[in-house]
């Protein structure tokens, strides 16, 4: 496990106790599990420019906060660089990225 | 206008380009790679695509992806803070598929394609839409209710939805980790078979079994809703921890038996759990429709389905003969494949406004959407290679060649035509075999195909006979969607408990007792998953049939998939070849040349070729 891994996994252990997320239950004196649909499942352009911008997306989508969507936006484009050989490291290190990413 | 419709990255990936709203191209990744249910970013069933309509990545319009990564990221987060400490299994699996594969899909599309349309940007749309959608366009209906189930998309697992001209909006929804796909899957697991392949394989088995465990299961594992909606006991499941689909041992609690281990004889056990489970997903499919049609159905005839679970024949054909709606139609390639053509054709329509005008048949043109072989391009194949040959000029002269061979118990490879979209063969990559011979049900699964002796083959009967063999009325099933029963002047007695006891391991002695006058194609309980062929959507193998019919009386013959366990659909002229070659068929059919196995020169091949494909 490296140093970002296990930083964006505890970012997000930390956010588990302030915001448990719950599955659900088997209830049954409900008389319907069905939900009226609110998520938007139609078109949408698909882009992310930077790390700020997933940064951003992922707060709004998921609700998370600052930290760990910036912890996980990071680990996130720093896989996508070393999947692809499209990037060197110099350019990496020109990119903006949050500062603890250097730190870790 | 061109779209090009993608789906990858869970499984079963696949590529379609529209034309105008018409589908000129699709095919699944898996048929090129030779991986079965391959996951991976379809460049190959592109790049097919692409050069089917001899178009460069230039002259696309729009790009469209059949899933939301940022909501999918979303049930993951979600699914981790469910878990807190113990959602260490549930971070890694997210790290390495989201954040390294789903969350770059537009990067990566963008280098596999070359472009991403004249916008220069990936257009996604939910998968549930594209499920719908790909179930509600190609439909002959102008309206329609909508219903999907899987496993999961982003968050959704079952939608109703309705669809209205060139409009679609989803209505109700169920979510993540409650799935009706997954609680099959899970059973799948149990009993000893593959996620995915598998399930065909436990939907067969569910007829030699009693559902016995209906009650426990329903008591115990989830909770089913008059209206057709459910939720799972989580404390028997595993996905949600990161883990496998269950919980071993609270399912060996319950039900006093281990999990089945892979490749072990089936005991009686194991099939009352997959009739069991067969009756329950009935259950559901049945009141979800019923609901449905009281709250978004007033004046709808028609329904709707796709996602995986829309692959449960016997499922389906249960469903029809409730009659809730005048008609259905299903999705050829319900699974996620399906979620590429349902993606172009929701951008098409509802999000660009174009007008949509339903077809009488349907616009799947039979779902013969995949590559085909010119003659010429066989003919250089066969003498390149050396391998003798025959060509019959005359079509009606090959149709009564095949047919007299069919009648001599030959089995035939049948290689015709465009490839079909779809996990199902529907006479284009076949191999075809008398229906009406006692021994060829288990000829064709041991000598054959290489796989169970328990599982059963699939008619292809004329459109117009179909009544004449199987109970419903007028019913037409040309994708093989739909399980009906044999008639019961065909049947012949037969007792499934004469022939197993309580822990009889062999099913080979029930495979071998003639049920009908139609044996390869009956199962145990007299169903059977029905092709309809008709002139229109494909004269060349109608034109097979109906010389059949003409030399012996009966207009059906056996349709299965042109491959061995465990492999993709052959795909090239190559790939059918060595099927052939290393298996008992007879003779091999490419369009209208005829390939003897007998004088064919013998396959030199190092190794093992079943070491190619894994069990599936």
């Amino acid at each position: 496990m490296d140093s970002i891994r296990e930083d964006c996994f505890s970012s997000l252990l930390q956010e588990t106790e302030e915001c448990k997320y719950d599955f659900g239950e088997i209830n049954s004196a409900r008389e319907s599990y069905w939900m009226d649909t609110v998520l938007d499942y139609g078109v949408e352009v698909y882009d992310i420019e930077d790390v700020h911008d997933l940064q951003e997306k992922i707060e709004n989508i998921t609700g998370i906060n600052e930290k760990s969507a910036k912890c996980i936006a990071i680990s996130a484009v720093r896989e996508s660089f070393q999947l692809s050989d499209r990037m060197n490291d110099a350019e990496i290190q020109q990119m903006k990225l949050p500062e603890f990413v250097y730190r870790m | 206008m061109i779209i090009l419709g993608v789906s990858c990255l869970y499984h079963d990936s696949a590529a379609v380009l529209l034309r105008d709203g018409e589908i000129v191209a699709a095919a699944q990744e898996e048929r090129f790679t030779r991986v079965k249910h391959d996951w991976s970013i379809p460049q190959f069933a592109i790049e097919y695509c692409l050069r089917e309509e001899n178009i460069s990545h230039e002259e696309i319009d729009y790009v469209i992806y059949y899933d939301k990564p940022l909501l999918t990221l979303d049930r993951h987060i979600k699914n981790l803070l469910a878990l807190g400490k113990d959602g260490r299994d549930v971070f890694e699996r997210m790290y390495n598929s989201v954040l390294r594969d789903k969350l770059w899909i537009h990067e990566k599309l963008k280098e596999t394609i070359g472009s991403l349309g004249k916008s220069g940007k990936l257009l996604v749309c939910g998968h549930h839409m594209s499920h719908a959608a790909s179930a509600f366009y190609p439909s002959p209906y102008e309206n329609a209710v909508i219903i999907t189930n899987d496993g999961v998309g982003e968050w959704a697992t079952s939608t109703i939805a309705v669809g209205c001209g060139n409009k679609i909006k989803i209505e109700k929804e169920i979510h993540y980790p409650h799935s009706i796909g997954l609680l099959y899957s899970a059973f799948t697991y149990y009993c000893g078979f593959k996620v995915n392949s598998g399930d065909y394989k436990f939907m067969g088995l569910a007829p030699y079994g009693e559902p016995k465990y209906y009650d426990l299961i329903k008591r115990e594992i989830i909770d089913v809703k008059g209206d057709g909606s459910y939720r799972l006991n989580m404390d028997y499941f595993d996905y949600q921890n990161g883990g496998t689909m269950i919980k071993d041992e609270k399912f060996e609690q319950l039900f006093k038996h281990p999990r089945r281990k892979a490749e072990t004889d089936i005991s009686r056990f194991y099939m009352d759990i997959a009739a069991s489970v067969q009756k329950i997903v009935e259950e559901v499919l049945i009141s979800m429709a019923i609901y449905a049609k009281k709250v978004y159905g007033q004046g709808i005839e028609n329904l709707v389905l796709a996602g995986g679970v829309a692959l449960n024949c016997v499922a389906n054909g249960k469903l029809r003969n409730e009659e809730i709606f005048e008609h259905i139609w299903v999705q050829p390639a319900a699974g996620d494949a399906g979620g590429a053509l349902g993606a172009a054709e929701y951008l098409y329509y509802d999000f660009l406004g174009n007008k949509r005008l339903p077809q009488s048949a349907d616009s799947q043109n039979g779902s013969y959407l995949g590559k085909a072989y010119h003659e010429k391009e066989i003919k250089s194949y066969l003498r390149w290679n050396k391998y003798p040959f025959y060509y019959k000029k005359e079509e009606q002269e090959l149709f009564e060649y095949i047919a007299g061979k069919i009648a001599e118990g030959k089995v035939i490879g049948l290689f015709h035509g465009r490839m079909e979209f779809g996990p199902r063969a529907l006479g284009n990559r076949s191999i075809i075999a008398d229906a009406r011979s006692g021994e060829m049900q288990s000829k064709l699964n041991l000598k054959i195909k290489f796989r169970e002796s328990f599982r059963p083959f699939a008619p292809s009967v004329l459109r117009e006979r179909a009544e004449d063999y199987f109970e419903s009325k007028d019913a037409e099933s040309p994708y093989m969607l739909f399980v009906d029963k044999v008639r019961a002047e065909r049947r012949k007695p037969f007792q499934l408990l004469d022939c197993l006891n309580e822990e009889n391991d062999n099913l080979l002695p029930v495979v071998k007792r003639e049920r009908s006058d139609i044996p390869a194609v009956t199962h145990v309980d007299y169903s059977a998953r029905i092709q309809t062929v008709d002139g229109v959507r494909n004269p060349f193998y109608y034109g097979i049939i109906k010389a059949f019919e003409k030399l012996t009386g009966y207009g059906i013959i056996v349709n299965t998939s042109f491959n061995v366990r465990g492999e993709p659909i052959v795909c090239s002229l190559q790939e059918a070849y060595k099927c052939f070659m290393r298996t008992d068929m007879d003779i091999l059919i490419l369009e209208k040349y005829v390939l003897l196995k007998e004088e064919q020169p013998a396959l030199h091949e190092e190794g093992d070729w079943r070491n190619q494909y894994g069990l599936d």
